[in-house]
């Protein structure tokens, strides 16, 4: 028989049973299926569960999946042929239920997926978006945070020392400005306290910036030891310090009394040795006091009137404190109007040479020191002990010595034309600031050569001074001048606090005893033994030795007697301007019985 | 600062647990629906099915009714007959006038592909395919063996076989006759060709077909 209606599919058939089973007929047709009991149909065992009987008719039990002879799942249907002992069956395949069911599940799924990618994406879009958002908020809040942070540095650094913690400079201006607002209000006393560290910038130059750090932090804990918890103590800047005092009593007048007992306490816890780092230190203070409250004053005023005594406590020899009073003011204010004369001078060059003579044993004169004297244009004469140390602190002592080193050079080229003049030595003093002055060799060199002069002709007199800072460089810029043939004496010997290892090492022609040494001769002092000392250790470095000051024939034969056949002063010549100098030395010669 | 920080972070909580919640939704409803598709697709199939089931089994039943009635007419014919022994039955049915008779009954109605009187030992003594019939015996076939050894009124419905004239497949319903002592005189007998179901099965499936593919496309 022919097959039909395969088209349907693998497993899809419209059957029709005897009720024991056996095929009677189907589509599509097989014939070895005909005939045949199927004893493992699903029809069995739709048939034979009763339970479903339903109007005289069995049909299935609402048409279950089930699994046939293929290995496709199948739903079959079977219902008894109503009075005749048949049983019709239909079986679909999965194949033909299940795609649309599939489809479906597809299209449901795909939804789904697309739904959920969707919704995903949707959510990880706005969570990200709030995140962004925190992290926007958070890095504000952070940068408002820094920014608070920064404002507080700012704040700290405007108002506190970062080396010492100690309030700064703003810092005790405000505070010395609501002292002075109390002041107004109830009548009552403060003190200023201006000290400054002496020799500190030695300490620096000498040890290094580190150390000198470690010294301010040391000498700020000391002050805060020293003063009272309402007490403020800063650091005005580098090396000075300013402690506000509080409280002072209106009975002790002026308060000075308590301020110049915190003082005296400061300067001698301060002269206690410290350890720096290596090194055992003990520095010095020079304190300044001003009190105030009794009459209307600037905080600037008040800093003023401090400054100034401290200046004057330095003048005074260190280590020591000074009250402002009056005088002081006007002593400050007479130093500021001579260094501004001073500075005058030195640009139109109003200064007076003078000429003082030096002579070896044999009375020969072999040379002159250069000596600077000053006329105001007001007519004040002014020693060198004062406009020198003046140029100094104004920063014109450079071209001061430029001034000396100029006539020196001018004078050495004129001295040359004549016999009795050409061979003497000039000598001019020089300072610390101008061997310091990196220019200074340069210039001096420069000038020689200007006016043709012989550099062994030049004699420059230096102070122990020189050595104190930057001994090194020092020495470098000594052996340079010495290498143009530059002779180089030290002056003072014996004043300062010269040590052997650096004597040694210094590349001078010439030792000279201060005068201070040899006016010490007649009164029998120790002075004698130290002037036998120097000469006997220019013996030892093979260099001369000169003393100035000579003024008696005792005080030149105790130098003879012992070795020192060069001589400066009064016994022989002042210091003489130019045409009495130039005439002296003629008429020396004239009058020299050799 | 700080509010607005823990309000962006809320917003945060409540779009993920938004998300999370509406994607649990998504999958949920999803599955509910799968599912519930799957229970339509079983129950609109297995609807279609008991109709289907239905239909085959009515056309089967008005087949075999019709074959039934056809079975019972001829049987009456014997019957009224009242033959009294086997000789009398083999006259009886090996007339010509029993071939007319049959071949008007299988001409009016077309599901019968034969219709035959058989003798007491399985002989064919008439049948609608000629007359008169070639030799054939039926002995060996189930109806015969049933129905002679088992003195019954009941039709018996006989597996398919193939048909010994055309090889066509065919099923049998017979009935048995009895001679005036009840002995066994032979069988009349009805074959239905199984072709006649298959062809209506085949119009039906593909019927069934159509209709369970457009069924199954949502409405």
């Amino acid at each position: 028989m022919k097959k039909v209606g395969s088209n349907l599919g693998s497993g899809a058939s419209i059957s029709l049973y005897r009720n024991d089973y056996i095929l009677m007929t189907r589509w599509p047709f097989v014939d070895k299926l005909v005939g045949i009991k199927n004893s493992n149909s699903a029809t069995q065992e739709i048939i034979g569960d009763r339970t479903t009987v339903e109007h005289g008719l069995l049909i299935t039990d609402k048409a279950r999946f089930s699994t046939g002879t293929a290995s496709e799942p199948r739903m079959v249907a079977a219902r008894v042929v109503n009075e005749f002992p048949f049983i019709a069956t239909v079986v679909i395949p999965k194949s033909l239920y299940a795609p649309n069911f599939f489809s479906h599940v597809g299209w449901i799924l795909g939804l789904l997926t697309i739904g959920l990618i969707l919704l995903f994406t949707f959510v990880r879009h706005v969570l990200f978006a709030n995140s962004q958002i925190n992290l926007e908020l958070l890095e504000r809040g952070l940068v408002q945070k820094a920014l608070g942070d920064a404002n507080e540095k700012l704040e700290t650094l405007a108002y506190i020392d970062l080396l010492t913690g100690l309030p700064n400079r703003q810092n005790l201006i405000e505070q010395l400005n609501l002292a002075i607002d109390k002041c107004k209000i109830t009548p009552s006393h403060y003190a200023i306290l201006f000290i400054d560290l002496d020799n500190f910038k030695e300490l620096n130059d000498r040890y290094g910036h580190d150390r000198g750090d470690l010294l301010l932090t040391k000498v700020a804990k000391q002050l805060l030891a020293c003063v009272g918890s309402d007490d403020i103590v800063s650091r005005f800047g580098g090396d000075e310090f300013v402690i506000l005092l509080s409280h002072l009593e209106y009975k002790e007048i002026d308060g000075t009394y308590t301020a110049e007992l915190i003082s005296q306490k400061i300067l001698n816890t301060l002269t206690q040795t410290k350890h720096l780092d290596g090194i055992e230190y003990r520095c010095s203070a020079s304190i300044g006091i001003t009190i105030f409250g009794q009459e209307p004053l600037s905080e600037f005023e008040i800093i003023k009137r401090a400054d100034i005594a401290m200046y004057h406590a330095k003048m005074s020899g260190r280590n020591t404190f000074s009250i402002f009073n009056a005088q002081l003011q006007k002593d400050f204010e007479y130093k500021l109007h001579l260094g501004e004369l001073l500075k005058d001078a030195i640009e139109q060059n109003h200064f007076e040479y003078y000429y003082q003579p030096q002579f070896d044993n044999h009375l020969n004169i072999i040379g002159a020191e250069l000596l600077l004297r000053w006329k105001t244009i007001e007519g004040d004469e002014i020693l060198p002990n004062i406009f020198i140390p003046l140029a100094e602190q104004n920063g014109l002592m450079i071209k001061l010595g430029n001034l000396a080193i100029e006539n020196a050079a001018t004078q050495i080229a004129a001295w040359s034309t004549f016999p009795f003049l050409s061979n003497l030595t000039l000598a001019i003093n020089i300072s610390s600031q101008q061997i310091e002055d990196t220019n200074f060799v340069h210039s001096l060199i420069t000038c020689l050569n200007s006016h043709q002069v012989k550099a062994s002709q030049l004699r420059l007199e230096l102070t122990e001074s020189v050595l104190i800072t930057k001994f090194e460089d020092a020495i470098r810029t000594l052996d340079l001048l010495k290498s143009y043939g530059i002779k180089l004496s030290l002056d003072d010997f014996g004043t300062g606090y010269s040590s052997l290892s650096y004597l040694r090492r210094l590349p001078i022609d010439e030792l000279k005893i201060d005068q201070s040494f040899v006016r010490g001769i007649v009164e029998g002092s120790s002075a004698c033994n130290l002037i036998i000392t120097i000469i006997n250790l220019a013996k030892i470095l093979n260099i001369n030795v000169i003393a100035e000051g000579v003024e008696t024939k005792e005080e030149r034969d105790f130098l003879f007697e012992n070795g020192c056949f060069l001589y400066q002063g009064f016994l022989y010549s002042k210091p003489l301007p130019l045409n009495e100098f130039i005439e002296f030395v003629r008429s020396w010669k004239h009058i020299d019985p050799e | 600062m700080k509010q607005l920080l823990n309000k962006t972070r809320m917003t945060s909580r409540i779009v993920f647990a938004g998300g999370i919640s509406l994607g649990i939704i998504f999958i949920v409803t999803s599955f509910i629906s799968i599912y519930q598709i799957r229970r339509d697709t079983e129950k609109e199939w297995s609807t279609q099915l008991e109709r289907t089931t239905l239909v085959v089994s009515e056309q089967a039943s008005q087949t075999f009714f019709s074959a039934t009635t056809a079975l019972n007419s001829i049987s009456d014919i014997v019957n009224f007959a009242r033959l009294r022994d086997e000789k009398s039955y083999r006259h009886f049915a090996s007339q010509e006038k029993q071939y007319l008779f049959l071949k008007e009954k299988k001409t009016s109605n077309p599901i019968i592909d034969v219709a035959t009187f058989i003798a007491d030992n399985g002989d064919v003594l008439n049948f609608t395919r000629s007359y008169p019939p070639p030799k054939i015996n039926l002995a060996d076939r189930d109806y015969f063996k049933a129905l002679k050894a088992n003195n019954s009124d009941e039709i018996f419905y006989s597996v398919p076989v193939k048909n010994k004239g055309n090889s066509k497949w065919v099923f049998y319903l017979a009935k048995r006759i009895n001679g005036a002592q009840g002995q066994f005189l032979g069988i009349v007998l009805i074959g239905v060709s199984a072709e006649n179901f298959s062809a209506f099965y085949e119009k039906s499936g593909l019927k069934f077909r159509e209709r369970g593919i457009h069924f199954l496309i949502p409405k």
